[in-house]
């Protein structure tokens, strides 16, 4: 049994008021030292006292017991020796992690099939093993500035700087500078980028569709094919390269779903109110989390608002819901600029993160798409802007702006958030 | 009751309601038991009537009331608990502020309970209905179902910490606070 593992089971125990005099003193040592152990002791007893609350309103338990503890001692058993890990990985890494080869920087009504693979990637960090993408699309930024896009269904991993190997699913790759460029593998060939925009897809016959956007791509590993703009390649399982142009209908349907697709903002009114801060950060029209957020001179030009971790909130941040009406197939498009301050800079870990939901009537936030930006290298004080763009759902009624930090367990870092905007717009002719 | 009670009362009951759940959350961090938190928290509750009028703003009802909160329940564990094994003065302290500090992030983590209370399996429920409902003592408990107290402490733990976790995962996967 581990260290972490009889800490907790201490920690239960005392809950139960079954714990000795020798084991509650080594809790209050252990609590007195351990900064995440008393956090981690807060959110168990906030379960604790929740259960108490719920199960009032429960109907009384008639079944007999004996039918009770053999299924959810094996069940539980299971779900703790992961919940245990989960639990105590919370505290910020040591400072010389590596940086990921890459990280989640966008997602669009993401779905994976993993809740743990969900729980890394939100955080920053790159799960080693595959990432299965059930919906939605996500995107991706290497280390050296190339976004990799999955769309779901998709299953894909990145094993080394500059590969990305796609199990599954298809994939956009933009690789804008010489030191970005990146190889696709898939379980039948490998696309080399020489500078370009291209598709990958990988099926499940075991055959893969390249498509080139811009520039050229060599496909194939013995003996490759260059491909150029506007051409495709099907790869048979035994390496055949078949080269053809790509359709009319196919070049549209691909620069449609490419997530970078959309092309200037659309013009429209800003349907945010306040949208530069100047009446004070948190000041209505805008709300979040009171005790993180705060109004501050530094803007782009004047105010701006400050979100800051402080405390144990995980998500800081400042929002404000716009009541649209039924927009269904609207576009909608979010921008925002931000910068980190000098006197308080992000750490480790810690992003900054635009994100739009769709709140449908009942109040219900049924869809949403977010980006993030910034991170622990941003250059303090320099601002840089954010945009996503999204069809809002069918349902929806308001949409709701979030400017959130990410704080990641620890309590310092800041984002100064300033000029916002949402435009609503029609979609643009195909 | 005038009006004028009336409406100081229903005032009140608005404001206590809406924070009951973060009070109650804070005092069992204090608290060894789940039997006395229910004692503190009706306590909490007499002094937060009985001085409701000394407050200034509602805006700082919960503020107010976990200070309450917090005397009351370091009074009590004082009182009536001096033979139980419990937190030396020094934890319970850094306790008591972290959880103030954190009450915005439990308060969120409450929300999301709820979602993840309903993914608990009908066993698991019963079980917990048990112990939290009908205050069950876990070793008579465990007579009846012919079990060791201590694997009945260990399904409960392993149940928090599944809770403990679905939220976890629940927050991360709406990236809102």
């Amino acid at each position: 049994m581990s260290r972490d593992d009889a800490i907790l089971g201490l920690l239960g125990r005392y809950t139960d008021g079954a714990a000795t005099a020798a084991e509650v003193a080594e809790l209050n040592a252990a609590m007195r030292a351990d900064a995440g152990l008393r956090r981690a002791y807060l959110e168990y007893m906030t379960v604790d006292a929740a259960l108490a609350a719920a199960s009032t309103s429960w109907p009384h338990a008639h079944r007999p017991f004996r039918r009770v503890a053999v299924g959810a001692v094996a069940a539980a058993a299971v779900a703790a020796a992961a919940l245990a890990a989960v639990l105590w990985r919370r505290d910020p890494p040591p400072a010389a992690t590596p940086a990921p080869f890459a990280t989640l920087v966008a997602a669009h009504d993401a779905v994976w099939g993993d809740p743990n693979v969900e729980l890394a990637l939100n955080g920053g960090h790159l799960p080693e093993g595959s990432i299965r993408l059930e919906s939605g699309t996500a995107e991706f930024l290497t280390a050296d500035g190339a976004t990799v896009a999955l769309h779901a269904p998709a299953s894909a991993r990145f094993p080394a700087p500059k590969r990305v190997f796609v199990e599954e699913g298809r994939v956009f790759c933009r690789c804008p500078s010489p030191e970005s460029r990146i190889v696709v593998e898939t379980p039948v060939t490998e696309v080399t980028d020489l500078g370009t925009e291209f598709a990958v897809e990988a099926r499940a016959d075991r055959t893969a569709r390249v498509a080139v956007l811009s520039g050229e791509v060599r496909v194939g590993t013995a003996r490759q094919q260059l491909l150029r703009k506007g051409e495709a390649a099907d790869v048979r399982g035994d390496g055949l390269v078949v080269v053809r142009p790509l359709g009319p209908g196919e070049t549209a349907e691909l620069h449609r779903i490419a997530p970078w697709a959309g092309g200037e903002a659309p013009a429209g009114p800003n349907r945010l109110r306040d949208p530069g801060f100047d009446l004070g950060g948190g000041a209505a029209p805008w709300g979040g989390t009171a005790t993180n957020i705060v109004a501050d001179p530094r803007g782009r030009s004047g105010g701006a608002v400050r979100v800051f971790a402080h405390g144990y909130a995980e998500w800081p941040q400042c929002r404000q819901k716009v009541a649209t009406g039924d927009i269904a197939g609207k576009l909608v498009v979010a921008t925002v600029w931000a910068a980190t301050p000098a006197d308080d800079v992000l750490r480790p870990g810690q992003f900054a993160m635009l994100k739009v939901a769709f709140v449908n009537g009942h109040g219900r936030e049924f869809g949403f798409v977010k980006r993030h930006l910034l991170n622990a290298d941003a250059t303090p004080g320099r601002f840089e802007s954010a945009r996503l763009a999204a069809f809002a759902p069918p349902g929806t009624t308001s949409v709701q702006c979030q400017l959130i930090l990410h704080a990641h367990t620890h309590g310092a870092g800041s984002v100064l958030f300033d000029d916002a905007g949402l435009v609503i717009a029609d979609p643009p002719a195909p | 009751m005038t009006p004028r009670e009336q409406e100081h009362h229903d005032r009140f009951l608005r404001l206590f309601v809406q924070h009951e759940p973060a009070l109650r959350g804070f005092v069992r961090s204090l608290i060894p038991t789940r039997e006395d938190t229910l004692d503190v928290m009706q306590e909490v509750a007499a002094v937060l009537w009985r001085k409701f009028g000394d407050l200034a703003s509602p805006a700082d009802f919960r503020r107010w009331a976990f200070g309450v909160a917090r005397m009351e329940a370091l009074a009590y564990r004082r009182d009536r608990t001096r033979d139980r094994h419990t937190f030396d003065d020094d934890v319970l302290a850094l306790l008591a502020a972290e959880a103030e500090e954190a009450a915005d992030a439990a308060e969120q983590r409450r929300e999301l309970m709820d979602r993840c209370l309903q993914r608990l399996p009908e066993s698991q429920r019963v079980l917990v209905a048990s112990v939290y409902q009908h205050g069950t003592r876990i070793d008579h408990l465990a007579e009846r179902l012919g079990r060791t107290p201590m694997s009945l402490y260990k399904i409960l733990h392993r149940i928090r910490l599944a809770l403990v976790e679905c939220v976890t995962r629940e927050l991360a996967r709406e990236g809102r606070n």
